[in-house]
C-alpha cells in the first residue's frame, strides 16, 4: 500500500466519521492503518458513506460511490479498488 | 437565491450531486424544495435530481404540495432562522435548535421542517463545525455557549414568543438541555445526548447545569432515546439523575438516530408535538426571574 493510498483511506475515513467517536479498538485499528477493519464496524450511516466518497473523489479524482461500497466487506477492498485504479 | 438548476448543470458525477443534495439538506425549507421540483418538468431533471427529490418526498408525503410555511432567513453560514412570516411571533414558539455533527438534526432539515406547523412554531437553527464544540461558541457569534445564549436572546428575542424550546441531536444534544437552563426556557430537549468532556468551569459542563437544574422552576428537561439501544438509554438515565429531568424513551428504537426511525414510521410529526410540547404556559416576568435565579449572564 503506497502512503498516498493510505493518506486518501484515512482521509476519508475522518471525512464519513464526521467528528462522531470511533470505540477505541477500531480508532486504534485505523491508526495502526490495519485495513482488517469490516465497514460494518465503522458505524456510518448513509449519510457518513457519501462524505467518505465525496472525499475519496476530491483527493484522487477517482469515483468511488456508495453503491461500490455495498459491495465491499472491508477497508481492505477499498484499499485494493484504489490500487487498482491510481 | 438559490439557483439549484445551476448548480446541479455543474454536476458531472453521483458524488457531485451528493455533495449538493448532503449541502442542500441541511439548510432548505420545504418551500425551497417545492420550488425545486416546480421549476422544470418533471423530464428535463436530471435524473440525480429526480432520485433525490423522490427521497425527499417519501420522507416528507407532504412537501412537494403542501409545503410547510417556512420562509428562511441565512444569518450566517452557521445560523438559520424558518419563519412564517404570516403568523405574529406572540401567536407561536420559538424552537432554538442545535443539530449534531453533520449540521442535521438526525434527518434533512426539510423533512424535519415539514413535520413542525409553521404556523405554531419559529425555528433557529444552530450549527458548529463536526468536530467542533457548541462549549467553544460558534464561530462569528460566540466563544462559549452563556455567549451563544446570550446571542439568540439579543438577535431572536424569545420574550416575543409564547414559548421557547431548546432541541439538540446527537452532537448538539447536550448543549440544547445546557442552554435551556441557562436561558430558562420552557423546555430543553435532548435526542441521543451525552454530556462532552469538558475542562473544570468551562461554562456548560455538567455539574453546573445539574445544578441549576435542580433549582429551576418551570423548565423542563426531556432526554429522548431508543429504548432498545443501551448506550443513549444509560446516558439519559445519568442525565435525568444529576438534573431532576425525565426519559423519554422511544419504543422499539435500537439505534442512536431516533428521529429517523420515527420518521420511517410515519410518526414524527406526533412525536415532535410531543416532545417540544410544554404544559406550561411561559410568562415574561418569571422568564426574568429565571434568569437571575440562574445567574444568567450577557
Amino acid at each position: 500500500m503506497t502512503d498516498k493510498i493510505r493518506d486518501i483511506l484515512n482521509t476519508a475515513l475522518q471525512a464519513g466519521r464526521n467528528g462522531t467517536r470511533w470505540p477505541a479498538d477500531i480508532a486504534e485499528a485505523i491508526a495502526d492503518n490495519d485495513r482488517d477493519v469490516a465497514l460494518d464496524r465503522l458505524g456510518f450511516d448513509s449519510l457518513g458513506w457519501m462524505e467518505f466518497c465525496i472525499s475519496v473523489e476530491l483527493q484522487s479524482g477517482l469515483e468511488l460511490t456508495p453503491n461500490d461500497i455495498d459491495t465491499m466487506r472491508d477497508l481492505a477492498q477499498i484499499d485494493a479498488w484504489l490500487r487498482a485504479r491510481l | 437565491m438559490l439557483d439549484y438548476a445551476a448548480r446541479a448543470a455543474r454536476c458531472r458525477t453521483q458524488n457531485q450531486f451528493n455533495r449538493l443534495h448532503i449541502d442542500l439538506e441541511t439548510v432548505v425549507s420545504p418551500r425551497e424544495v417545492a420550488a425545486i421540483r416546480n421549476a422544470k418538468s418533471w423530464q428535463d431533471l436530471p435524473l440525480q435530481s429526480r432520485v433525490w427529490l423522490r427521497r425527499l418526498k417519501t420522507m416528507a408525503p407532504g412537501i412537494m404540495d403542501r409545503p410547510q410555511g417556512y420562509r428562511r432567513s441565512v444569518v450566517s453560514d452557521l445560523v438559520m432562522v424558518y419563519e412564517n412570516p404570516a403568523v405574529p411571533a406572540s401567536r407561536k414558539a420559538l424552537l432554538v435548535a442545535f443539530t449534531g455533527n453533520s449540521g442535521r438534526l438526525m434527518i434533512p432539515m426539510p423533512a424535519f421542517l415539514q413535520s413542525l406547523d409553521s404556523g405554531l412554531w419559529t425555528v433557529v437553527a444552530l450549527r458548529k463545525e463536526a468536530d467542533g464544540s457548541y462549549f467553544r461558541g460558534i464561530e462569528g457569534i460566540a466563544t462559549d455557549l452563556p455567549g451563544i445564549v446570550g446571542y439568540v436572546d439579543a438577535t431572536f428575542s424569545p420574550a416575543r414568543y409564547q414559548r421557547v424550546v431548546t432541541l439538540g441531536t446527537s452532537g448538539g444534544a447536550y448543549a440544547a438541555v445546557a442552554a435551556a437552563v441557562l436561558m430558562g426556557a420552557d423546555r430543553g430537549v435532548s435526542v441521543g445526548g451525552a454530556p462532552p468532556a469538558l475542562a473544570a468551569g468551562t461554562p456548560g459542563a455538567l455539574p453546573e447545569i445539574a445544578g441549576k437544574a435542580r433549582q429551576l422552576d418551570g423548565t423542563d428537561l426531556v432526554f429522548v432515546f431508543g429504548s432498545d439501544f443501551d448506550p443513549d438509554r444509560q446516558t439519559a438515565e445519568a442525565l435525568r439523575e444529576a438534573t431532576g429531568g425525565q426519559i423519554h424513551p422511544v419504543a422499539d428504537v435500537a439505534g442512536h438516530n431516533v428521529i429517523n426511525a420515527v420518521l420511517q414510521r410515519g410518526d414524527l410529526e406526533p412525536f415532535l408535538a410531543e416532545v417540544l410540547a410544554s404544559d406550561r404556559i411561559r410568562g415574561t416576568l418569571r422568564r426574568r426571574m429565571r434568569r437571575l435565579l440562574t445567574g444568567w449572564r450577557r
